[in-house]
């Protein structure tokens, strides 16, 4: 029966790796990754923020942090929003997905950790 | 195609925004549904266990009669409550295969449940002597499925 359980969990986690997101695993941490520059918008909502940035002539989706933390971390709305210059830290998807899972930003001179 | 077009305007409802827009308000919805969760799951595997013939002490009606409620409330709390979650990240999770497995799971644990009671609700007062091989089945593909479905649930987040 544990076979059949392992079988079956094992199972439906390949069915869905194709849709694969989220979780610090999923970015190579080996690498930090410095982004520097304007805001080009911002998705202001749970689990996480996102906010747009450019970095080497692409669009890159920078995922911060649920928004209780950092608010509760100092980190505000209007510190973020479209046209703000924020510089991030963080790593990048493995898998060559644009995205970047932010380690810490630095915004209105604030340095706040998003872990 | 029109699904697709049903996730993206059940994404951008006021609702949606709602539950995803609040500092709190996601958090929140997110935590009923880990209660509703656990008392689902912590019913059922334990009158399951008591259908196959673990802690014979109590008898499986008083059992039946203690959990069920338990089951049916963590249902009430915690499908509303992943609705909501579904909602908020409609498009995305739309395209998420293991949110499909774990639904598809949940119906056939519910219907499985609605049939175990309908066949053997009347036996549960003198289990031992009218136990079935079929009702044990459906007891061990009841703790299959209810473990695998908050199994899947957290991976639905990392997958």
């Amino acid at each position: 029966m544990k076979q059949w359980i392992f079988g079956m969990i094992g199972a439906f986690a390949l069915a869905g790796i194709a849709a694969a997101h989220h979780g610090w695993g999923s970015y190579d941490d080996t690498k930090l990754i410095k982004v520097e520059g304007p805001v080009l918008s911002l998705k202001y909502q749970n689990p996480h923020a996102e906010i747009f940035m450019n970095r080497d002539g692409k669009k890159w989706e920078i995922v911060l942090a649920p928004l209780s933390r950092m608010e509760s971390r100092g980190l505000k709305r209007e510190d973020i929003e479209a046209g703000k210059m924020v510089t991030i830290e963080g790593y990048a998807r493995k898998d060559g997905t644009p995205e970047i899972r932010a380690e810490r930003i630095i915004a209105n001179g604030k340095t706040v950790e998003l872990r | 195609m029109q699904a697709a077009l049903w996730a993206q305007a059940l994404q951008d409802s006021s609702f949606a925004a709602a539950i995803r827009g609040g500092a709190y308000v996601y958090p929140f919805v997110n935590i009923l549904h880990v209660l509703g969760v656990g008392l689902i799951v912590g019913s059922i595997l334990a009158l399951d266990f008591r259908i196959l013939g673990f802690a014979r002490s109590v008898s499986a009606e008083g059992a039946s009669q203690l959990l069920t409620p338990f089951a049916v409330v963590g249902l009430a709390i915690a499908i509303p409550s992943g609705f909501a979650l579904y909602a908020s990240d409609a498009v995305s999770l739309s395209q998420n295969n293991v949110m499909w497995t774990k639904l598809v799971l949940i119906a056939v644990g519910i219907g499985n449940a609605v049939l175990f009671r309908k066949l053997w609700n009347s036996r549960l007062a003198d289990w031992e002597r009218n136990a079935t091989a079929l009702a044990r089945s459906q007891a061990i593909l009841s703790i299959l499925i209810w473990i695998s479905v908050p199994v899947l649930g957290r991976l639905v987040a990392y997958l």
